[in-house]
């Protein structure tokens, strides 16, 4: 195989030199910016347009009536909020679908105006537009604030044009006003913008007036609700407190990696390439790889580390029991190489799954000898036992995040969970027991002829001028069928497939695939029945349970 | 495309980017496009990838996503337009390519036609240096019994020609 690689670059090296584009990349990008900042205004476009349609197809602005309170603990963590205060109604992001890695904006809407006397509740505790107020009647005292959290970046957000550095509480005198915008409903409600980077956010605030020119008092009553605004650190990572001896390192709360937030602790100074001087150790890279290929048989690396987020709680997972402290780490623990990625082959390891304040976490205590011995694993326990995990949000049983929800069935178990630091959405709800965290189930051959998984997941690489807009309510047909080894497009096997380690499906069930965009957003859909021959009727069933999916368009 | 340090990376990563599009799909127009769309993407958000070694890594990803599904909506019977220096080699090996899934195909384009160091094809797929390798073994291996299959083949039907 040597051979034909060789040949194969050979012949790339020979291929003509593509063209370029420059302004071409430069449009597209604008337009690729354009429909993430519609996705971060939507709820104020709706407000301003005043069309009743469901709030929770918006930025799920939840349903919390005045008054407010301003929670300081992380039981309700949205990132933002502002607290009750007479004359003003406030409405916040529902905290059961705010989650680290999850694109929807936390916003916090205040208005001067009631929204509804009596709101308009469905069924997942979100709100209906027609509970909002009318621009159109909107008196010229009358104030509407709407302020935004972006919680996509995936490194500390850093200053810039758009979102200058800016300290709380921020200025309405340093807001761009506008007196035409786009989706403006009322020629008189002025716009004034406030865009900056503060609290360890880029941060949004968009405030309407009734009146193309308010006077001082309203000015004033406005910037006075402004600096009630709070922003709250994102929860912190689980990591292990400083102690003499042990160098420690842990995702700093106010950030969102590109892979796991999770916490260091090493018997030996970290590497550079690991950990560079004058890095923030809050910064730490996805895995201390050199660490450990540094270390020696009298050394130890902690690692602890959530595979994935989700605010759906599992029941009884096998490898995920409730771990009690002190996690015991005796020599009965102890597994030798070789596993997945194991520095160097003389290595063992104590690997402990489960879950803590309602986190999921592994926690991996590596050392590099294969036979630690009692004194080197004490040592390791004394750290251990140093572990700190703060809680998590507080897990809900909606299947609703990332703009996706959908109503489980009496009997069913679903979740939807994005791999840790920014993964593609998953939702995943079937009539069978959840008993595998990565797969949901361990027993997919196993699957009774009226069972059903549901699996639908978000592709957010993919262009968004392929697939068919979809209508709601989403409904598959025979015709999705997808058959082992048939050729769709040009690579069947992977349309069929159902786990991300490319395993094939099990013989004598039937899937059903459907690809499909939603605005600009890219969807695969997996259906899967345990049996050869799905009838009429068991499809008819699982378009019942997808007729309560609803997806925002980004 | 205000931002010198993109507009370099731009100049000096795009025939890469553009290789890896080529050698998964055959299609230079395809993996023009998907070049491009990765870029833009890049751009769109660059205030996150500003400054990250794996920026290059993420973007050829990212355009062998976007190619990827380029195929996917290419009809059957819409075969990739032979590009003059196709050769059968190429052909072969792009065949077995696509029947892996597609971390497979990922981390073996990145590394072994676009010369990526694992570390980096680790750094630009998310994960662990030793899940690359896996990958890259697994993919090895799923490539040469594709290969084998093919030459099986080959003299069987050619033999089944004569007859006819």
């Amino acid at each position: 195989m040597d051979d034909l690689l060789t040949r194969v670059n050979d012949e790339l090296d020979r291929i003509p030199r593509p063209r370029t584009d420059p302004a071409k990349v430069q449009r597209r990008a604008r337009t690729l910016r354009r429909r993430r900042t519609a996705g971060a205004t939507a709820a104020v476009l709706v407000v301003v347009l005043g069309v009743v349609v469901p709030l929770s197809a918006l930025r799920h602005l939840g349903g919390d009536r005045s008054p407010a309170p301003a929670s300081g603990d992380d039981d309700a963590w949205v990132g933002i909020d502002v607290p009750h205060t007479d004359g003003w109604f406030v409405y916040r992001t529902d905290p059961a679908i705010v989650n680290l890695t999850n694109p929807i904006p936390p916003s916090v809407l205040a208005s001067t105006v009631s929204m509804d006397a009596d709101p308009a509740v469905d069924a997942n505790g979100t709100l209906t537009l027609s509970s909002l107020p009318d621009m159109r009647s909107l008196p010229d005292d009358g104030i509407v604030m709407l302020a935004s959290l972006d919680l996509s970046t995936e490194v500390p957000p850093e200053p810039d044009a758009t979102f200058p550095a800016a300290t709380l509480p921020l200025q309405l005198a340093d807001a761009d006003v506008a007196l035409d915008y786009e989706g403006q409903q009322d020629p008189s409600v002025p716009e004034y913008l406030l865009r900056a980077t503060a609290g360890g956010y880029a941060m949004e605030v968009r405030t309407y007036f009734g009146t193309p020119q308010p006077d001082g008092d309203v000015l004033a009553r406005a910037q006075a609700e402004l600096d009630r605004l709070i922003v709250r650190p994102r929860p912190g990572a689980a990591g292990f407190d400083p102690s003499p001896g042990w160098h420690v390192a842990r995702s700093d709360p106010r950030r969102q990696l590109p892979w796991s937030t999770q916490g260091w602790a090493s018997s030996t100074p970290f590497a550079e390439t690991d950990l560079p001087e004058g890095l923030d150790p809050g910064f730490p890279s996805d895995w201390p790889q050199a660490t450990g290929e540094e270390q020696g048989p009298d050394d130890v690396l902690i690692v602890v580390r959530e595979p994935l987020e989700t605010r759906n709680p599992f029941p009884d997972l096998p490898d995920f029991q409730p771990i009690v402290f002190p996690i015991d780490l005796s020599v009965e623990r102890v597994v030798r190489a070789p596993w997945e990625g194991q520095p160097s082959d003389d290595v063992s390891q104590i690997i402990v799954g489960g879950t803590v304040n309602d986190r999921y976490l592994i926690l991996q205590v590596l050392f590099h000898t294969g036979t630690p011995d009692d004194e080197l694993i004490a040592r390791a326990q004394e750290e251990v036992d140093r572990l700190v995990v703060p809680p998590g949000p507080p897990p809900t049983p909606l299947l609703d995040g990332s703009g996706v929800r959908m109503d489980l069935p009496d009997g069913w178990q679903g979740r939807i969970f994005q791999y840790a630091g920014g993964g593609e959405l998953t939702l995943h709800a079937s009539t069978l027991p959840v008993d595998d965290l990565f797969h949901g189930h361990t027993g997919w051959e196993g699957m009774g002829v009226d069972d059903v998984v549901i699996v639908l997941g978000e592709d957010v690489n993919a262009t968004t001028d392929g697939f068919p807009q979809v209508d709601f309510p989403l409904v598959v047909t025979a015709a999705d069928e997808c058959v082992r080894g048939a050729t769709v497009g040009e690579s069947g096997l992977e349309d069929c497939e159902i786990l991300d380690d490319g395993s094939e499906p099990p013989d004598g069930h039937t899937r059903l695939v459907h690809r499909f965009d939603v605005g600009a957003r890219s969807f695969m859909l997996w259906v899967e029945l345990g049996t050869p021959e799905a009838s009429p009727a068991q499809i008819a069933s699982v378009n019942d349970v997808l007729a309560t999916l609803v997806i925002d368009a980004e | 495309m205000t931002d010198p340090a993109f507009r370099d990376l731009y100049e000096r990563e795009f025939p890469a980017v553009f290789r890896a599009a080529y050698a998964l799909s055959g299609d230079r127009e395809l993996a023009e496009d998907a070049a491009q769309e990765a870029f833009a993407r890049a751009l769109s958000r660059w205030r996150r990838l500003s400054g990250e070694s794996w920026a290059a890594g993420w973007i050829t990803t990212t355009a062998l996503n976007v190619a990827r599904r380029g195929l996917r909506r290419r009809p059957v019977t819409g075969a990739a337009r032979p590009d003059p220096v196709d050769t059968e080699a190429l052909l072969d090996l792009r065949a077995a390519i696509t029947d892996l899934p597609a971390r497979q195909q990922t981390a073996v384009i990145l590394h072994y036609l676009t010369g990526l160091p694992v570390r980096e094809v680790a750094a630009a797929m998310q994960c662990r240096e030793g899940t690359v390798k896996a990958h890259l073994s697994k993919g090895r291996a799923g490539i040469e019994r594709r290969l084998t299959a093919a030459q099986r083949q080959v003299p069987a039907e050619t033999k089944g020609d004569d007859d006819g």
